[in-house]
């Protein structure tokens, strides 16, 4: 908890919970890389 | 072993006469309820119905309670000065948490039912009596209620050990805070992510095409499920998997932060 200056992410646990909000994050981040990928592979536009 | 079992009676004798209390009272409350009903003469009802959120409401209430003695200077001198581990501590408090609590409101749900299917037949009532208990699948209906706890307990759980005022407002707000950032943020990566589809402004003149569908804008570019179903990363459609599979992750996630959050206050 930040009660402290500093204290805050020197916990581990505050750290991890960083960590964690991250990879959610991250892992949102890359699903939508990969279905626009996928999504440029199949749309084809008529010129 | 026996230090663990020194553990778990201490949180028994703690916690076993208010959470018997609670879940009786709340059984009794849901099974009046329905009572209501019976001015006219007795209808069979099914208790089980709520059963699943009486247990959430009720679980989350007890859960943000568990690590209770940290709030009071003196009951958390004795909590942390207690002769067991870290982990047999935070075990005791999740076994009472989850299996017994489960067990007690259970037991509470078949003791209303059974005490309404009593009423029921003394006032008369007849017909549909296997209503009473679920159609006899309330075993069914107390597991999958357990499963949907167990992750929901584990976040509150943590808020407990977490949190040192207001455990559980906190730990919901937080919950809120986390998922309305990511909605925030998922918007904003969509916008950027799929620019031109959002946008419609594509690297040709013509109407785009997928599959044999021509695409225009009212049709919406990935509404169709068979598209989905070509673009979608194969965790996103494995559907009852993934549900379990997070269930888990975060299952024991919280349950392994909570122990760490409480060997970090120990220290």
């Amino acid at each position: 908890m930040l009660r402290r200056g500093g204290e805050g992410l020197r916990k581990r646990t505050n750290r991890i919970l960083a960590a964690l909000y991250l990879l959610g994050l991250l892992v949102i981040l890359l699903t939508m890389i990969v279905i626009r990928y996928r999504l440029d592979a199949i749309i084809e536009v008529t010129i | 072993m026996k230090r663990f079992q020194h553990a778990f009676r201490h949180e028994l004798v703690l916690h076993w006469r208010t959470m018997s209390v609670t879940t009786l009272a709340v059984a009794g409350a849901v099974m009046l309820l329905q009572m209501v009903r019976w001015w006219r003469g007795p209808l069979a009802f099914n208790l089980w119905n709520g059963f699943g959120l009486v247990t959430m409401v009720i679980g989350i209430i007890i859960t943000t309670g568990m690590f209770g003695e940290l709030r009071s200077p003196g009951s958390r001198l004795e909590l942390l000065l207690r002769p067991a581990s870290v982990l047999e501590k935070v075990g005791a408090k999740l076994l009472v948490s989850t299996v017994l609590f489960m067990t007690l409101i259970t037991g509470a749900f078949l003791l209303a039912s059974l005490v309404s299917l009593l009423l029921y037949l003394l006032l008369g009532g007849r017909a549909d009596l296997l209503l009473f208990f679920d159609n006899g699948q309330w075993l069914v209906t107390a597991g999958a209620a357990f499963f949907d706890y167990l992750p929901v307990q584990a976040v509150f759980f943590f808020g407990s050990v977490y949190f040192r005022k207001n455990p559980a407002g906190r730990t919901l707000l937080a919950m809120v805070g986390w998922v309305a950032s990511y909605l925030v943020l998922s918007l904003a990566m969509t916008r950027l992510i799929f620019a031109p589809y959002v946008t419609g402004r594509y690297a040709g003149l013509g109407a785009p095409r997928a599959l044999g569908f021509q695409l225009d804008r009212n049709s919406g570019f990935i509404a169709g499920s068979r598209i989905w179903a070509h673009v979608a990363p194969g965790f996103l459609l494995s559907g009852r998997g993934l549900g379990i599979t997070v269930r888990v992750l975060v299952l024991l996630t919280f349950w392994g932060l909570s122990f760490l959050r409480f060997r970090e206050t120990e220290g």
